[in-house]
């Protein structure tokens, strides 16, 4: 373990080395914007009729000038450039935002390290959340398959028996179980399309603005948006289908152990005790299987955090959630505050460290347990 | 008699394509995007239509590009990795080192600080051909989704490693390169190369969408929409596309809306069904190709 937490603390001294020189080079170069066509700027920004902020009206008073001074295009070019910065500084002066000024004194300090505490509780929520997601649909899905199959060969089977069955009454209750698997399908895929979407998508689905207050809809989404839910679920499936096949299961089975999938049953699996976090499967075959199969999807997890943390990002800087750490990223990338920018940035970089540390401590107690150390 | 036997044939076929997942959904992806094609074609205005037609190609282009370039990355990568075991085992610490900080910086993160980089170089004018422009992007991508295909060799090659036959090709004098180059990752790896690079495309497609939604919602007075091309993402970020996806929570509570959705929000609803759509659908051909070579 020892030379792992040397890795992950060399990284992260390492990084901070890097931001600092970073700092250090570009960062106080910051100064007074001087503008050499002022006269010009101020003029084209007090028309009426064009928005400088706005694109199109640059693009469209660009080619204008270009039109009827064809020779002057690099000036117009410069002008351009100038006009975007001019807008920018402009917006900046009238911001009243704390976060925005270039200079890091001690209140915006605190203040940044509460929003990445924030974001970190956000972060650790969000992950304990989908594990257990993942972890229960994954297990539920491979017990479905176990009783009855997959859902296209049962409506295969049933479409086959409608067809060539002779009998009225038999053929309306095929029809009528191939309705409802279709039906079954049809919500699936809407559940599916639901799960792929990206978070911003479904967010503004339903709503325009999103406030400081928008904690549990972002934690809603963080979970079911991004493919995040379905894609970790189905490589969980794969781990247990992989291990299902191996030979000590059938050795165990040879030993009667219990193999019934059915709920109901005294051999089978109980529903509830797929949905509790500590999942225990006691003198069931599955017991053994799920053992291993956690033990394969620690490594897994490393990733999905990874994943995970991305999805957050995504939705704090789309979603324009004022007041959150992504979102003040975002607006000191535009106004080009680099200290605060490398700042979030390696607050964010530690905490993916601390939860790879985290996951590579699991995975090392879990081996020693595999292994008989302790 | 032969009716029947194209019958039977054309039914066996049929039934065999059913449980090729991977042709199913692709076959299922191109219908789709040409069904939604052909209804725009007829119910959108055709200046919307050309945009959302720019939007949708630039995005598979740069998802392409990726793909290219993240395979050519972890191919070189890895034969450095190598090259480093065999001779120069302490630098190979170094590279890891370097390739797990890659690692640890989130995707979008590193992506959006390169969108800054490449917005510098615009404005500057040193970047100025499209083309260029859309590689660039394709490389910011695929330098943070590389590591999957880098991960991948560096897996394979330590499994044929521990294999007799390495040490029997070693022994008949065939060098290790082109063991590892032709035998390894040309012949044993190609099925594993291309199930990572299809999840990689839909990766790309994801984070591409993303950063452009980002930078048009964001920061849109720092890179602007005439500098960068137009991609399903920045689509999307336009502010009649926001509402017309909105429409369809709107939909939700009045049932009676929904009939209104594809004709009078066309636009929005497009943009949002194509990557939804598509990530779905790459998600499914990745599946169903991983799960018919048992990957």
């Amino acid at each position: 373990m020892r030379p792992k937490i040397i890795e992950h603390l060399a990284s992260v001294i390492f990084i901070g080395i890097v931001f600092l020189v970073l700092f250090a080079v570009w960062g106080p170069q910051k100064k007074a914007p001087s503008y050499q066509y002022i006269d010009d700027i101020k003029a084209y920004t007090q028309l009426g009729f064009l928005d400088m902020s706005d694109p199109e009206d640059l693009a469209l008073l660009h080619e204008t000038l270009d039109y009827y001074e064809p020779d002057n295009k690099p000036i117009h070019d410069s002008l351009v450039a100038e006009i975007k910065s001019y807008m920018r500084d402009l917006m900046l002066a009238n911001t009243s935002s704390p976060y925005l000024s270039a200079e890091l004194d001690i209140n915006k300090l605190i203040s940044l390290l509460v929003m990445l505490f924030q974001f970190a509780i956000i972060y650790i929520l969000v992950l304990i959340l989908t594990a257990y997601g993942v972890e229960t649909f994954a297990i539920y899905r491979f017990i479905r398959l176990q009783q009855s199959g997959s859902l296209f060969g049962s409506i295969k089977a049933s479409f086959h028996d409608l067809i060539t069955t002779s009998d009225w009454q038999n053929k309306l209750k095929q029809a009528f179980f191939i309705i409802r698997k279709l039906l079954r399908g049809l919500i699936k895929g809407l559940s599916m399309l639901t799960l792929f979407a990206p978070a911003y998508v479904i967010a503004y689905s339903f709503k325009t603005r999103f406030d400081t207050d928008s904690v549990v809809l972002m934690i809603l989404l963080s979970v079911i948006s991004n493919g995040l839910l379905i894609t970790y679920t189905q490589k969980y499936f794969t781990f247990i289908m992989s291990e299902s096949r191996k030979g000590y299961v059938q050795t165990a089975i040879v030993k009667n152990l219990n193999r019934s999938y059915r709920f109901s049953t005294d051999k089978g699996i109980r529903l509830s005790s797929i949905f509790r976090i500590r999942k225990r499967f006691p003198g069931h075959i599955f017991g053994h299987i799920y053992q291993n199969v956690r033990f394969q999807y620690l490594s897994t997890l490393k990733e999905q955090a990874s994943f995970l943390i991305t999805g957050l990002i995504i939705i704090e800087m789309a979603l324009n959630i004022q007041g959150h750490l992504c979102y003040e990223l975002m607006q000191n990338i535009l106004y080009k505050n680099l200290a605060i920018v490398l700042l979030i940035v390696f607050g964010i970089f530690v905490i993916v460290k601390l939860t790879e540390l985290s996951i590579d401590y699991l995975i090392f107690t879990q081996q020693r347990k595999i292994d008989n150390k302790k | 008699m032969t009716a029947t036997t194209t019958g039977e044939k054309l039914r066996h076929r049929l039934n065999h394509f059913v449980t090729l997942k991977d042709w199913l959904w692709l076959s299922i992806w191109i219908s789709g995007i040409l069904f939604i094609w052909i209804w725009n074609l007829i119910f959108l205005n055709s200046p919307a239509l050309h945009q959302i037609e720019n939007g949708f190609l630039n995005t598979i282009i740069i998802a392409a590009m990726v793909i290219l370039i993240a395979a050519g990355l972890g191919w070189g990568i890895t034969l450095i990795d190598d090259i480093l075991y065999r001779r120069f085992p302490r630098m190979r610490i170094a590279l890891g080192f370097l390739i797990n900080l890659i690692r640890s910086v989130p995707q979008i993160v590193g992506t959006l600080l390169g969108y800054v980089l490449l917005t510098l170089l615009i404005q500057n004018k040193i970047l100025t051909s499209a083309p260029l422009i859309l590689f660039s992007m394709a490389l910011i991508i695929a330098v943070f989704l590389f590591l999957e295909i880098f991960d991948l060799l560096r897996e394979r090659i330590a499994h044929f490693r521990k294999l007799d036959f390495y040490d029997a090709m070693l022994v008949c004098g065939i060098s290790e390169h082109f063991i590892i180059n032709r035998e390894i990752i040309l012949r044993s790896s190609p099925m594993h190369m291309i199930n990572k690079l299809i999840g990689i495309f839909g990766g790309a497609i994801f984070l591409l969408c993303s950063v452009d939604f980002i930078i048009s919602v964001g920061l849109s007075t720092e890179i602007s929409p005439v500098d960068l091309p137009v991609t399903l993402g920045s689509l999307l970020a336009k502010i009649d596309s926001k509402q017309d996806i909105l429409a369809i929570g709107h939909s939700m509570t009045h049932w009676n809306y929904m009939i209104k959705l594809p004709f009078e929000h066309l636009q929005g609803i497009t943009v949002a069904s194509l990557i939804v759509f598509t990530l779905l659908c790459i998600y499914q051909i990745a599946n169903g190709y991983g799960r018919r070579h048992r990957l």
